[in-house]
């Protein structure tokens, strides 16, 4: 199979960033009936379009032990205390959900990745309870703590949603379907029906 | 500019158009300035000619927790960054559809938006929570203009006729409809919907 020369430009047209997650993540809630409040929906899009800048990679949370840097931050006093809790959370939500399987290859298991992010939300929320008269009053940081691995998930799914949007030649078109074998990602499989492949895996019987 | 301003911009203004149904307007982000430490929140246009030039001033902030309001509970710096986006994303849908835009809409609009946010795209708030909510965005409130002066009655009518027109919203079937409609309206309408709460 090769790829042709006139293949269609990948790049993605949209007026910003918010614009370009927003219908992607709207429909991932949608498509996989994710319990999100409109709130949490918007602030991962607002923290998908931060990601896209230079810099906001998530280095340290790739590169640096977790419970170190949760333990940094519940260390860290005053303001900025609030403020590298919220950080590394989104770190782990946004590494677990798009890069997970390198977490996977380095030999991290999920649960414990999550259980960190979620323990750094809680602890944001925790400082926002402080301030509140009401001390059990929702916020957006308890839904994302509560729900970490949903979040995680949704993440997941809209990576995959982008790589299957993505793949606009046979060659890309195959990745795709050999990553589907992986991870037998639902996202994924849509896709290669979308493109009028039926994704079977192999059931071993000989023909 | 901080991160957490960007993250709570973005929030606020992907919110406000996702619960009146608007098409995108600019990313805010791109328009605000940072102002200095005493200043407040300000919406600023200049119109030349077919351009509407807009810029938001928020003023500084020390505490990024600041910026992130429990559902119940908003700091003035969260109630400012919201009013702020409510006024650019309303002036950039009134231009858009080119229809005509007052003050008195604008903080009509804003100080529905800040209670529509946390009573309506969060969690759901019990009663009590909903209505203590409503005591701390209009009941105790402290105004910086004079009730005689024309900034003073403006703001002291937006209150007004917001409280009295999110207050008839809660547990209502037909909300996100009727908040929309008074969304489009102009100010007569606006006016005559929450008076008629």
């Amino acid at each position: 199979m090769t790829e042709p020369k006139d293949a269609p430009p990948t790049i993605e047209m949209a007026s910003n960033v918010s614009d370009f997650f927003g219908p992607v993540v709207a429909d991932a809630i949608k498509a996989r009936g994710y319990d999100a409040t409109d709130a949490a929906e918007a602030y991962v899009v607002a923290l998908l379009a931060d990601y896209t800048r230079p810099g906001q990679l998530g280095e340290e949370t790739l590169s640096r032990p977790l419970t170190l840097l949760l333990d940094e931050a519940m260390q860290t006093p005053g303001p900025e205390r609030f403020e590298r809790l919220r950080v590394l959370g989104d770190g782990v939500l946004y590494v677990s959900g798009f890069f997970g399987e390198h977490l996977e290859n380095r030999g991290v298991e999920p649960r414990y990745v999550s259980a960190l992010g979620a323990t750094a939300y809680e602890n944001a929320s925790a400082m926002l309870r402080q301030r509140a008269k009401d001390q059990n009053a929702p916020d957006l940081f308890s839904e994302l703590a509560e729900k970490f691995r949903m979040f995680v998930r949704l993440l997941a799914d809209v990576a995959e949603s982008l790589r299957a949007r993505s793949a606009r030649t046979d060659g890309a078109v195959v990745k795709m379907y050999e990553r589907w074998l992986r991870t037998g990602s639902t996202t994924l499989g849509d896709a290669l029906m979308a493109r009028g492949m039926m994704p079977v895996r192999g059931s071993g019987l000989v023909h | 500019m901080s991160d957490p301003h960007h993250r709570t911009l973005r929030s606020v203004q992907l919110e406000i158009e996702r619960v009146y149904g608007l098409e995108r307007a600019p990313d805010v982000v791109d328009f605000v300035r940072m102002g200095g430490e005493s200043s407040r929140e300000t919406l600023v246009l200049r119109q030349r000619d077919d351009e509407l030039e807009i810029a938001l001033v928020l003023p500084p902030v020390k505490d990024p927790a600041e910026l992130t309001a429990p559902h119940y509970g908003p700091s003035d710096a969260w109630l400012q960054l919201v009013e702020g986006v409510s006024h650019f994303v309303y002036v950039a849908e009134r231009a858009r559809t080119q229809l005509p835009a007052t003050r008195l809409e604008l903080e009509l609009q804003a100080e529905v938006d800040k209670f529509v946010l946390l009573a309506f795209t969060g969690a759901p708030l019990d009663p009590e929570r909903s209505s203590a909510l409503h005591d701390q965005l209009y009941e105790r409130v402290r105004y910086l203009h004079a009730a005689d002066t024309e900034d003073g009655q403006r703001y002291r009518m937006a209150n007004d006729l917001a409280a009295r027109f999110v207050a008839r919203l809660s547990g209502r079937e037909d909300r996100l409809r009727t908040l929309r409609r008074f969304y489009r309206a102009g100010q007569a309408e606006k006016i005559r919907l929450a008076r008629a709460a």
